[in-house]
């Protein structure tokens, strides 16, 4: 009987409990903290992770943080919640944490916005955030094998332009970068092609070296360790300009379509930061952005940097959202038939 | 329970997930919704065919116990098996098991809220107590030595997430 | 050659030598607790190798997962909890063994079996890597269909007593493992428009919830206690004899292992299943099989060490993972600022070596620790059942929580406990339903990677010879389980 009473209690305390913090949640939303952000941060700043430990988030993160550690005398850490390409944790990030700049989040582009324009079961958006930082852009190339009869992006071309939709192009999966990279480059040239989703940028690169696909569109950081070594051959990237990395390889843009392209990753807060909390984070990234140790950690993985900060990234994240928006409006109806 | 009537159930059970997948299933595209709806049509088909199977049993066990009544013989023997795999040997504490059952439910539901801390040693000392396993201050040890422990192994030595609730 | 030794050199430093020690203790406990798997260790790990030299951290992380693919199964045998998939088929015999009051024992031969799988492993890593790594490319989706269909076929061998029950098992589980986003179209499938199910049902959840929820219910639902205590003075290893007579059965599972592991995406969790189901196909007691018999338990434990090797070696020298723990693996090596790729061999030979040394004396550290880890670990049976059954509960409702950072996923975990226990009651075997989730979806995705690329041609599948072969070894396994093979067979015998 011991058990009845406790679970009795329980049954009162509980909506009771529940209710006084409810009160307390509603509280904190204004207040006189405008002194307590002065001294910003005073404590440690929590980084939640929409994907695994070890992935390409944490990547990010593990290259940037001791950085950021230093530069704003705190300590960053990190909390995963992987699930939904990222929408569990962007989901908590706009719903449920405080915006008072001590919980950030590392925000993948196009992800962030392709996740919930494609799938209507997610409730974030764009406006939910403010945007802090983009660190760095690994821009979309297009590889084929190593044997391969097309030598060069035109050969690619030509060959679609003589047998439309006859090349079977792989890609990192439906509603991902590469795949957004291949739509935009089918709209800009008007060619068609056979789009091989993949579960990840591994697969679809793999797919293409064992012969199973023609090409893939793919992102430079992953495969340049296999274009260098051969085992691939890179014909365009989707850059403004030509990657160091790569001088050879010409961009998609010089060849004369316009498609810029690529997956970035940066930092972002829930919406409504106070303006000196949001200017300091600012301030940490144009420091960091200038460090010459980090930068080469980066060039050391092959990751291109790409700092924008506060108002260019966040006109960043909306145009490629309008873009993304646009392009999948023309294309649902295969997929959602 | 009859076994018949426990099939009865699993089977009904089955069915009724069946259909709700296959009505959920008409919305896919073509392509999405090849594989399951092939793999519930064998499922329907596997749940109906389970029944039958425990109806065919449960009447080669009644001859069988009609038998033994008939020629008054004890040829438990050749029955053994069969029984064995119908009904467990030892008597099942229904009661036992439905009152853990929801000691695990309600420590699960209300760990987010409640935390860690506060539910972990209250859920084990209820259970050894309940289930008699300890004296009491075994009971109260164990309680709070494991939370303590895995505690710090979860969290400290490994920096594993875990449910603190929102008082921590 | 040259690298080969200074491979050797750098990993017989002491420093090199304490951290694999010190991975593989830690690799093993991690292992062995519910819902953190050997995925996790690594990842959970990982940041406390920042601070040391890239060479020794990895050399740290390769023990652990040897480790954590070991001490996955030690709870599995001893109370029939699996702390990982791969787990789940060691504890078919493994607890039985435990419930005869032979613990130590199974414990022994799951640590000999593993150590040996492990060594195979290692050497075939060490000597025909280059080799080997190409195999993983010429993998593609007709290959993979081709093997998750002969993977499906395990769960007719499964199906001791009813065979109906066995397949509805297996279906569902077929069916769960479809729920999530369909890689193909994008669609969410019976997610019921809830977001916590796009990624689909995590298996590591749905197994604990599947053994460790009935378990622990199993535990107080009767007076008497379930497990013989094994005697203190209980032999744990095999003795010689019983040793060679398990050769053959190791030997095939260790290859089936390394194999396993070459192929991007299947891991120890398919190997363990691939082997035990040959194990029994080639033994001639094919009916002690699930009562507690030595080769069941030896094959799985060799095949999901003898992964570990053959994970690594496309991990090493392509740049590709040859399962989600090297994959963790790599993005570690990235941010010790080493880019994995075929250029790690020649560009960051050191670190490669160190690592392919460390792999191979970590077996060694693996069988001295896991001695006396297993020596600890037998205590367990003198736990009375009702003291056990809440702290299993306790164990799995926070290895649960730990996996996701989510207690969604310990919600479903409850849900598959209930379903677990209830199926033990009706007597349908949970097994073929673990086979079920692992390879559902890798079933689905294949299959239609397959037919987009042909263009909807279902010849595809007998265009690659190897698929083939893996699709006639399949036909053949569901004939044998019918009544017509054993007719053939005494016909031909006559």
């Amino acid at each position: 009987m011991k058990i009845n009473a406790k679970k009795l209690s329980l049954t009162v305390f509980l909506p009771s409990l529940v209710l006084g913090l409810a009160a307390c949640g509603g509280n904190n939303e204004s207040g006189g903290e405008a002194k307590a952000d002065e001294n910003y941060p005073t404590k440690p700043i929590s980084v939640i992770q929409g994907f695994d430990p070890g992935g390409g988030s944490d990547q990010l993160a593990q290259l940037t943080q001791p950085y950021l550690n230093e530069i704003l005398d705190t300590t960053f850490t990190n909390e995963y919640v992987p699930g939904a390409a990222g929408a569990i944790a962007w989901t908590r990030l706009a719903q449920k944490t405080e915006n008072d700049g001590y919980t950030l989040s590392i925000t993948n582009s196009p992800m962030l916005m392709t996740n919930y324009i494609i799938n209507e079961e997610f409730t974030y958006n764009l406006d939910d955030f403010d945007p802090i930082a983009n660190v760095v852009t690994d821009p979309g190339i297009i590889v084929v094998a190593s044997d391969s009869e097309l030598e060069t992006y035109e050969d690619f071309v030509k060959y679609l332009e003589e047998n439309p939709g006859g090349l079977n192009v792989a890609n990192s999966g439906v509603g991902g970068d590469d795949f957004f990279t291949q739509l935009k480059w089918m709209r800009e040239t008007g060619l068609d092609m056979e789009l091989i989703p993949y579960s990840g940028d591994g697969p679809s690169w793999q797919a293409v070296a064992g012969g199973e696909v023609e090409a893939s569109f793919n992102n430079l950081g992953v495969v340049y360790s296999q274009v260098q070594a051969g085992n691939l051959k890179a014909l365009a990237v989707f850059s403004e300009e030509r990657m160091e990395l790569l001088p050879d390889v010409p961009t998609v843009k010089e060849l004369g379509h316009d498609v810029i392209s690529g997956s970035a990753r940066g930092y972002s807060a829930p919406k409504g930061l106070s303006e000196e909390v949001k200017q300091k984070l600012y301030d940490a990234f144009e420091q960091l952005k200038e460090d010459p140790e980090f930068v080469e950690g980066l060039e050391k993985v092959a990751l291109p940097m790409d700092v924008k900060i506060g108002d260019e990234y966040a006109q960043f994240l909306k145009e490629d959202e309008e873009l993304s928006r646009e392009i999948w409006e023309d294309v649902k109806d295969e997929y959602e038939e | 329970m009859t076994v018949v009537l426990k099939h009865s159930i699993a089977s009904a059970l089955v069915l009724a997930m069946c259909g709700i997948f296959f009505i959920e299933s008409l919305s896919y595209p073509v392509t999405a919704a090849r594989l399951p709806q092939i793999l519930i049509v064998i499922l329907a088909l596997l749940a109906v065919l389970m029944l039958v199977e425990s109806v065919v049993r449960q009447r080669k066990q009644n001859k069988l116990d009609e038998k033994t009544e008939d020629s008054g013989l004890v040829s438990k023997v050749q029955s053994t098996k069969e029984i064995n795999e119908i009904e467990k040997k030892e008597p099942i504490k229904i009661k036992r098991v439905l009152i853990f059952g929801t000691m695990i439910a309600l420590y699960i539901f209300l760990l987010e809220t409640l935390g860690y801390f506060i539910l972990t040693p209250l859920f084990t000392f209820g259970a050894l107590m309940y289930l008699k396993a300890t004296n009491i201050m075994m009971a109260i040890i164990l309680a709070v030595g494991f939370t303590v422990v895995i505690y710090f192994l979860f969290s400290m030595l490994l920096n594993v997430p875990i449910p603190l609730g929102i008082f921590f | 050659m040259e690298d080969l030794l200074v491979g050797l050199g750098n990993v017989l430093s002491f420093s090199n030598l304490f951290f694999i020690a010190v991975g593989m203790t830690l690799g093993i406990f991690i292992g062995s607790m519910p819902g953190l798997s050997a995925t996790m260790a690594i990842a959970i790990l990982l940041p406390l190798t920042y601070g040391m030299d890239p060479a020794t951290g990895i050399s740290m992380l390769a023990a652990l997962y040897m480790g954590a693919m070991y001490g996955g199964s030690i709870l599995a045998i001893l109370i029939n909890t699996p702390g990982t998939p791969a787990a789940a088929a060691s504890g078919l015999d493994g607890y039985k063994m435990t419930e005869k009051g032979q613990a130590g024992k199974a414990l022994g031969i799951s640590l000999v079996s593993s150590v040996v799988g492990g060594l195979i492993g290692a050497i075939v890593l060490l000597t025909i890597a280059p080799l080997l790594g190409e195999v993983a490319l010429k993998i593609g989706a007709v290959e993979l269909f081709a093997i998750a269909v002969l993977g499906i076929t395990i769960i007719s061998s499964l199906s001791a007593g009813s065979v109906v029950k066995g397949l509805l098992s297996g279906t569902l589980g077929l069916l769960i493992s479809l729920i999530g986003m369909d890689l193909i179209t994008g669609t969410p499938r019976f997610t019921f428009g809830n977001i916590y199910l796009f990624d689909g049902i995590s298996f590591v959840v749905a197994l604990i919830g599947l053994f460790s929820v009935p378990q622990a219910l199993r535990l107080i639902e009767t007076d008497k206690e379930a497990v013989e205590v094994s005697k203190i003075k209980d032999k744990i290893l095999p003795s010689w004899k019983e040793f060679v007579s398990l050769r053959m059965t190791l030997l095939r599972s260790s290859v089936i292992g390394v194999f396993t592991g070459l192929i991007p995406g299947t891991g120890g969790d398919t190997a363990s299943w691939f082997s035990y189901n040959e194990a029994k196909r080639f033994s001639k007691e094919k009916e002690k099989f699930g009562t507690g018999h030595a080769e069941g338990l030896a094959a799985p434990e060799s095949a999901n060490n003898a992964v570990v090797g053959g994970a690594l070696v496309p991990t090493i020298t392509l740049g590709i993972p040859g399962s989600s723990t090297t994959a963790v693996l790599l993005g570690g090596l990235m941010i010790h600022g080493i880019m994995p790729g075929p250029t790690l061999m020649t560009e960051h030979a050191g670190v490669a070596y160190t690592l392919l040394w460390a792999v191979f004396f970590s077996c060694f550290f693996l069988f001295a620790l896991g001695l006396l880890y297993t020596k600890v670990a037998v205590g367990v049976t003198k736990v009375p059942s009702k003291v056990l059954a809440p702290i299993i509960i306790l164990l799995c409702v926070i290895g649960t929580f730990a996996v996701h950072n989510s207690m969604v996923d310990v919600m479903i975990m409850l849900g598959f406990g209930i379903l677990g226990y209830l199926m033990d009651k009706l007597n349908i075997p949970v097994s073929p339903m673990v086979v079920g989730l692992i390879l559902g979806a890798m079933l689905d995705t294949s299959l239609h990677t397959s037919l987009k690329i042909s263009g909807g041609d279902w010849m595809v599948f007998l265009s690659s010879p190897v698929a083939v072969i893996l699709l006639i070894v399949a036909l053949i396994t569901v004939l044998q389980s019918t009544p017509f093979f054993g007719k053939l067979k005494s016909l031909v015998a006559k």
